[in-house]
């Protein structure tokens, strides 16, 4: 994930007849359009539909961004994703460079440890968190005992309860992706900079952060999009009183079965995703062809 | 203070039980450029991560210029490192890669400047500072690392094999613009690498290592000329080894019986009657015409070319002078007239002196 390939490869010369490229390619386009295009497309048309008279309308979009609850929720996915994407980054940058550079014998340890909880299904973890963090939960529990606070710190039903348990569950995929592109990075770097002066703090902002910038970029990408389409972790942690765009989708389809609306708000989340990556992927390639234009210029 | 910019005390190490440098003793004076030449696996890289501190001697004491390095770590021990992938900061300029070290070291903007326009200059790269490193070729990135390693004017400039990336004609211009940067620098080098040439090439001495240890050190000629062990005279340039079945002490020479043949060589070196083996130089066996007697060397075979391969500027042929042994001989191009033909019997003549005992 730490490059993104986003020009095909030049065709071969002499290759034999193109279409049995096209051919290789026909099963996953068949499963993509059967189980990805149509969907979507369905999606589409459905956000565009009375629920009831089944007849075309553009009101449901009208009410998106008129009735306030929606933009509201707009709002608060963007913001608890934005969160879970810099924490994710953040906790695991650390723990990718000693996966990245350990020969430890622990390092197999700690590489078990850091995608353990993958093996634990989302919701069986956010019932964990649940336990931890509940008004008559551990945390709370034991603060009152002890005598520190009288009544139950709001730990949960809140942004800090889904940004936590969001956090945990994304990890993973924040470690990795940017323990890739630790790894991806010249060892022998560091050690040219250490043999110039550079103290550990200096070899990591100077040579490895900077070099890792794609490998950030990813790790923020994919753990934004991870958080924002969440539904089981901001549906238990976040309960009614803080309401993500997955969980009302949810509700609209189950309690107001108002398929029209709840497609409006799933495409409003996937447009944010897209901004989202789009915005990443265009920073990613900007840098790369500023630094070979002025190669360019150079030679 | 002593003169000695590096001493290596009884040092080895080990690496999970497995010893790699065995109590290694080692001085190099000031302003020296010295090769630690061996095949790879012989310890030479892990005695230079010692001496950078990337790895810890599992006993005995590194120094420089006196000091104990032991405690110190790599970027408090003020020596440069040049490395054989180069090892530029990709994501700066070339001026950006040369300036770091000074930069790392809190040097004013206007001197870093200077000092990197030297740097620049003294590797002959002036007016590439605003390119990044990927724009530029394999021998001109070498420059840069050069370039970058002695900006902050360390006290030793440690080398590992920083030519063996680079193409032949390259490497060899390299060697002498390398020995060149030295001289004018006025800096200890240790230079790290396998090929014998190039150490041959730029070392004021030669240190070959072999399984740790280290198996002879000298002058590059006196190496060549007097190589004191059985690997020695094998890794450092070609040579026919023999092996002697037995030796006798006589007035002013040895007399040494090459085992399996009627074959006695008398030899200039001083010796016992425990030589095991010696070694014969391929350049230094002169083809005799039959009339020249007498004066001429003391050594004399008969023997009949076997092979005859066309080096360029040197033959190389194989004379079987005995069932079972056969002597490698380098007659230079030059002198083609001199080439015999192949399965013509040849007389070899081969001068006491250039008769080398080794010891095992």
């Amino acid at each position: 994930m730490s490059t993104i390939a986003l020009t095909a490869p030049a065709a071969m010369p002499g290759a034999p007849a193109r279409s049995s490229g096209y051919l290789v390619l026909a099963p996953s386009c068949l499963v993509l359009t059967i189980f990805f295009a149509l969907p979507m497309g369905t999606m589409i048309g459905m956000s565009f539909m009375d629920a009831q008279t089944l007849s075309p309308t553009l009101l449901n979009y009208q009410r998106f961004f008129s009735d306030g609850l929606s933009l509201a929720g707009l709002y608060r996915t963007a913001v608890m994703s934005i969160l879970v994407a810099v924490c994710v980054t953040v906790l695991g940058y650390p723990v990718a460079y000693y996966l990245a550079r350990s020969r430890s014998r622990w390092r197999a340890l700690v590489f078990a440890l850091a995608l353990a909880p993958e093996l634990a299904g989302v919701v069986l973890r956010t019932y964990g968190w649940l336990i931890i963090l509940e008004d008559r939960g551990f945390i709370n529990d034991m603060l009152i005992n002890l005598g520190l606070i009288a009544s139950p710190l709001p730990l949960s039903k809140n942004l800090f309860a889904v940004v936590v348990g969001l956090t945990h569950v994304v990890l993973p995929f924040g470690i990795l992706s940017l323990t890739t592109s630790i790894q991806g990075i010249d060892p022998n770097l560091e050690r040219a900079a250490q043999m110039l002066g550079a103290s550990r703090l200096s070899v990591i902002r100077h040579i490895i952060l900077p070099l890792s910038v794609p490998g950030i970029v990813s790790s923020l990408l994919i753990s934004f999009t991870m958080a924002a389409s969440a539904y089981a972790t901001p549906a238990l942690l976040g309960g009614a009183r803080f309401k993500v765009l997955a969980t009302m989708i949810y509700e609209q389809v189950l309690f107001y079965i108002d398929w029209g609306f709840a497609a409006v708000m799933a495409i409003a989340l996937l447009i944010m995703m897209l901004a989202i990556s789009f915005l990443g992927i265009r920073y990613e390639t900007r840098r790369g062809n500023r630094r070979s234009n002025r190669e360019g210029e150079a030679s | 203070m002593n003169s000695f910019d590096i001493e290596l005390v009884s040092v080895s190490k080990s690496f999970a039980g497995i010893p790699v440098v065995q109590d290694l003793n080692l001085q190099i004076p000031r302003g020296e450029f010295v090769s630690i030449l061996g095949p790879s696996g012989c310890g030479k890289t892990t005695t230079l991560n010692m001496i950078a501190g990337f790895n810890t001697p599992s006993s005995g004491d590194v120094r420089v210029r006196g000091k104990s390095q032991n405690r110190i770590p790599p970027e408090r021990r003020n020596l440069g490192l040049v490395f054989q992938n180069y090892a530029l900061f990709p994501h700066m300029t070339v001026a950006e890669n040369v300036g770091f070290g000074l930069r790392m070291r809190g040097t004013p903007k206007a001197e870093i400047g200077k000092a990197v326009d030297a740097a620049l200059r003294s590797v002959r790269l002036d007016g590439f500072g605003s390119r990044y490193p990927k724009a530029l070729s394999g021998g001109q990135q070498q420059r840069v690392a050069l370039a970058r390693a002695i900006a902050p004017k360390p006290s030793v400039l440690l080398l590992d094999e920083p030519l063996s990336n680079l193409d032949l004609k390259l490497r060899e211009a390299m060697r002498i613009e390398l020995k060149e940067i030295q001289e004018q620098l006025d800096m200890t080098f240790v230079y790290v690498t396998h090929d014998q040439e190039e150490a041959m090439a730029m070392s004021d001495r030669i240190v070959v290592m072999w399984q740790g240890a280290i198996a002879q050190q000298g002058e590059p000629a006196s190496i060549y000329r007097n190589p004191a062990t059985r690997f020695v005279a094998d890794f450092v340039g070609r040579s026919n080894i023999l092996s002697v079945r037995r030796s006798i002490p006589g007035p002013t020479f040895l007399e040494l019986c090459i085992d399996g043949t009627q074959i006695v060589l008398r030899s200039d070196c001083a010796g016992n009657n425990a030589v095991q083996s010696c070694c014969i130089r391929p350049e230094s066996i002169a083809l005799l015409n039959g009339s020249d007697s007498g004066t001429g060397p003391q050594n004399r075979l008969d023997g009949v070319v076997r092979r005859i391969v066309n080096l360029g500027a040197h033959v190389e042929l194989l004379v079987e002078v005995a069932t079972g042994l056969s002597l490698m001989v380098l007659v230079p191009s030059s002198r083609s007239s001199l080439v015999p033909e192949l399965a013509s019997t040849v007389t070899l003549g081969i001068d006491p002196q250039d008769v080398q005992v080794l010891s095992d």
